[in-house]
């Protein structure tokens, strides 16, 4: 055993991802941000049991996506690897000789995993429960942008909750940053998240030549640099058991 | 030959306070006892052999390679570590089974070897039920077994026996003795001297970060024979331990815990106390057992010069 080499980061992604996935699926905080990420759903359950009619789009509307879904993601992902440092399994995982850059990796694809496996049928559900029709392309762009919230948010606060001991306040002030910025006239409004994830949505842009293809790759861009400071934090951190 | 871990001058504090303070030392096969009363810097000392934490000031290499920062030389090391926290929904074996992978081990190799740990910690029985339900006694015998499970060359083992009943004490004490004489590096951290003396004649006395002596227990031993030792002991059957205890000729005085579980004593011969406990203890139900006392304190007051 002593002369093995060492894993590569991405099977130890994978094998961090297998180990971590239970508590990052379900955890005593899960059940909160639940209702939120089932949000979708709801409206136009109520609205068919009301017998009253209502386009999806319009029943779920931007509180969703813009502030329920990231209040949702805040909740999950600022717990990313602290929630290990609570319990004292960090301890274990930094002794094994997997690069630190795969432990991020493999915590945050667990998250992302249990996200999307709530937000995106809870979404699917709540566009076939709508009672007005409407074309597939809603619903791919709802989708699209959904995964961009719970990638891109995902990737912050994860960043949050490693650099900052208590990132719950600080994520939901960058929530409500993110919302008034993105109310800012002009180009201001593109420091915005929110911003792009509205173009990705089919939303009019701000600025006649963004594209929704141009919001995607800023979200991408940005979830990237986010995902590859968390590393860099961790990489560089010493990640004690709390007493 | 390149030691096994070395401290090359290296300190480390946190904030103001000091972990361990210029620390030079090199250790070698077999197994040496990290020895030094609660906030000595024992844990500090381990968590920097093992790469958890960076030293502030001189290094600390193990087989030459400095521990922080390096992922590979962890492939040659197995920590125990004093935190008690493991994935609580997952069994004993699937905890072992995922870690091993992170050695890199596919899954079923993985599964054998921590199968086969398990078994030499005593948990073959329980290997299938949920870690969270284990008992502190068996929580500690898994840190074990994943901390040897990969076959690492150098052990690092924090206050190994802490809340285990008295044969699993002697059974960790056996394993412990063993690695040694298999050629591993074992380091052993206690603030008991007799756990310690019971695994080894090699020990490192640390107190307030510092390395105070090197060098065979009996000299340490010497100075100790004059205190009393305080163990603390949980049965179900208190009061018939109490008069069993009592009744040996070592022992200077019995109290009983609050809440009617745990006994005390300060017994003058701990060898042969806890041997009394083995043989009397499965009667009154005896389930766990440690030391109390923090009678090194008195033995750094002879070697810490004022």
């Amino acid at each position: 055993m002593s002369d093995r080499p060492p894993v590569s980061a991405i099977s130890s992604a994978a094998r961090v991802f297998t180990l971590t996935w239970p508590s990052v699926a379900w955890a005593r905080r899960t059940p909160w941000p639940l209702p939120l990420l089932a949000w979708p759903l709801l409206p136009p359950l109520l609205g068919r049991l009301a017998g009253v009619p209502s386009e999806w789009t319009a029943s779920v509307g931007w509180i969703y996506r813009d502030v329920l879904l990231p209040l949702a993601v805040l909740f999950q992902a600022s717990r990313l690897i602290r929630q290990d440092v609570e319990s004292g399994t960090i301890v274990y995982l930094l002794a094994r000789p997997a690069p630190r850059a795969s432990i991020v990796a493999g915590q945050f694809a667990a998250y992302a995993a249990a996200a999307l496996a709530v937000v995106l049928p809870a979404i699917a559900a709540g566009f076939v429960l709508g009672a007005r029709a409407q074309g597939l392309d809603v619903l791919a762009s709802a989708l699209a942008a959904s995964t961009a919230v719970v990638v891109l948010y995902g990737a912050f606060f994860m960043l949050a909750g490693l650099m900052l001991k208590k990132p719950m306040v600080p994520g939901l002030v960058a929530v409500l940053v993110a919302l008034a910025l993105s109310y800012f006239p002009g180009g201001l409004s593109l420091l915005s998240p929110t911003t792009h994830l509205r173009t990705l949505s089919g939303d009019p842009p701000p600025l006649p030549e963004l594209t929704a293809l141009m919001a995607a790759g800023v979200l991408a861009l940005a979830a990237v640099a986010c995902l590859a400071t968390a590393v860099i934090v961790f990489k560089n951190g010493e990640y004690l058991p709390e007493p | 030959m390149t030691p096994a871990l070395e401290f090359e001058g290296a300190s480390r504090w946190y904030g103001p306070v000091i972990g361990i303070n210029d620390v030079s030392l090199k250790v070698a096969p077999g197994v040496v006892g990290l020895l030094g009363p609660n906030g000595a810097g024992k844990s500090t000392f381990l968590r920097l052999a093992a790469g958890q934490i960076a030293p502030n000031r001189g290094r600390v290499l193990a087989f030459g390679t400095p521990t922080w920062g390096s992922s590979a030389i962890l492939q040659r090391i197995g920590l125990s570590p004093e935190t008690d926290g493991l994935w609580a929904r997952q069994s004993g074996r699937d905890v072992v089974t995922s870690l091993l992978r992170l050695n890199g081990l596919e899954y079923e190799p993985a599964r054998e070897r921590a199968t086969a740990a398990l078994a030499r910690v005593r948990l073959a029985d329980v290997q299938d039920r949920r870690a969270g339900g284990y008992s502190k006694g068996m929580r500690q015998r898994l840190k074990l077994a994943q901390a040897i499970a990969h076959d690492p060359d150098l052990l690092l083992f924090d206050e190994p026996l802490n809340g285990l009943d008295p044969v699993n004490r002697r059974h960790v004490i056996e394993l412990v003795k063993t690695l040694g004489r298999e050629g591993k590096t074992v380091v052993v951290s206690s603030h008991v001297l007799h756990e310690v003396e019971a695994m080894t004649r090699r020990i490192v006395l640390i107190n307030k970060g510092r390395v105070l002596a090197e060098g065979e227990v009996a000299e340490v031993r010497a100075l100790l024979d004059a205190h009393p030792h305080t163990v603390a002991v949980r049965a179900r059957d208190v009061r018939g331990l109490a008069r069993e205890l009592v009744a040996l000729p070592h022992v200077r005085s019995v109290n009983f815990g609050t809440d009617g579980q745990w006994v005390t004593a300060q017994t003058a011969e701990p060898d042969a106390f806890y041997a009394a406990v083995q043989e009397h203890g499965d009667g009154c139900g005896v389930t766990e057992m440690y030391a109390t006392d923090d009678d090194l304190e008195s033995v750094f007051r002879y070697l810490v010069p004022r």
